[in-house]
């Protein structure tokens, strides 16, 4: 049965890469903190390429470390684990953003009117249509005038929910 | 950041059982026989992690005697919310850096943004 990968590690995986969202994964569903010789071991992966990754994580503050030096080899062990703060900041940046780009999508929404081909379900800004004759420019049919109240309203609800979310982190 | 000395070899074992045991925590009775230790051992380990920083011991009453839940002061982070945004595209573009009003990627025409958009008001008018 396919497991649900969380969220935050598709966000690590496409701001990262592969290899560093399957080592974040690794110490995301660990409690406790892990050496990266043991992650290497763990996912099977080189330990420098672990190492390089760590760092990377560490750089964008998904990760922190504690530095321990062995009393046997007189060499630093290092020890990782989530940094559970940034984690939380970084969802939060990326739901601005979303919040943002609703927004713009809904003043071009409001700032419009559309229409749309009848056939393949173009649309078209009435500027564009203008431009076209009315016509579509994939098929040629006459296009009809687009009521997008249903777009628009749903685009301010999920707006509404988003600030409300994003209100109730910050208090 | 917590304070902490180097654990022993046995003292890491409790650690890695007490931190597994999550919110519920393991009764110190009963660590030292899931370490394989006498009683008088398991509770020096469970001091001295304590001491150093590594758990809480909360008093408790277990059939009538008196011993400590041991739990791990890192605890698994809480689950991140995303259920209010995890279905808008944006979220997880790649390209959401380079799309801004204006630009050549924008979230006026983005086809991606566009046909979500149109399959939730489909799915909420079938509702």
């Amino acid at each position: 049965m396919e497991t649900k990968e969380d969220p935050i590690v598709r966000i690590v995986r496409l701001m990262l890469g592969e290899v560093a969202a399957k080592i974040f994964e690794h110490l995301y569903k660990n409690t406790s903190e892990i050496r990266d010789d043991e992650i290497a071991e763990a996912l099977d992966f080189k330990l420098n390429s672990v190492r390089r990754n760590l760092y990377l994580l560490s750089e964008h503050g998904l990760v922190t470390y504690r530095r321990v030096r062995s009393k046997e080899t007189g060499w630093y062990m290092y020890y990782w684990k989530i940094n559970r703060e940034s984690v939380q900041s970084i969802i939060n940046a990326r739901k601005h953003m979303v919040l943002k780009k609703l927004k713009e999508r809904l003043a071009y929404e409001e700032n419009n009117a559309f229409y749309i081909c009848p056939l393949d379900g173009s649309r078209y800004t009435f500027d564009e249509a203008l431009e076209n004759e009315f016509k579509c420019s994939r098929c040629g049919a006459g296009l009809v005038y687009y009521d997008n109240a249903d777009i628009v309203n749903y685009l301010k609800e999920r707006i509404r929910k988003l600030e409300k979310s994003l209100k109730q982190k910050s208090s | 950041m917590l304070s902490r000395g180097k654990m022993t070899p046995l003292e890491k074992k409790a650690y890695e059982i007490i931190v597994k045991a999550g919110d519920k925590g393991v009764l110190q009775s009963d660590l030292w026989k899931l370490l394989g230790v006498d009683s008088r051992e398991g509770s020096r380990i469970a001091i001295r992690l304590a001491k150093k920083g590594f758990i809480h011991r909360e008093p408790v009453i277990k059939d009538g005697r008196k011993t400590f839940r041991l739990l791990a002061k890192i605890k698994a982070p809480p689950p991140v919310k995303v259920d209010d945004v995890i279905d808008v595209p944006c979220f997880t573009c790649m390209d959401y850096n380079k799309c801004n009003a204006g630009s050549f990627l924008n979230p006026a025409t983005c086809r991606k943004l566009t046909e979500w958009i149109l399959e939730e008001v489909e799915r909420k008018k079938r509702l």
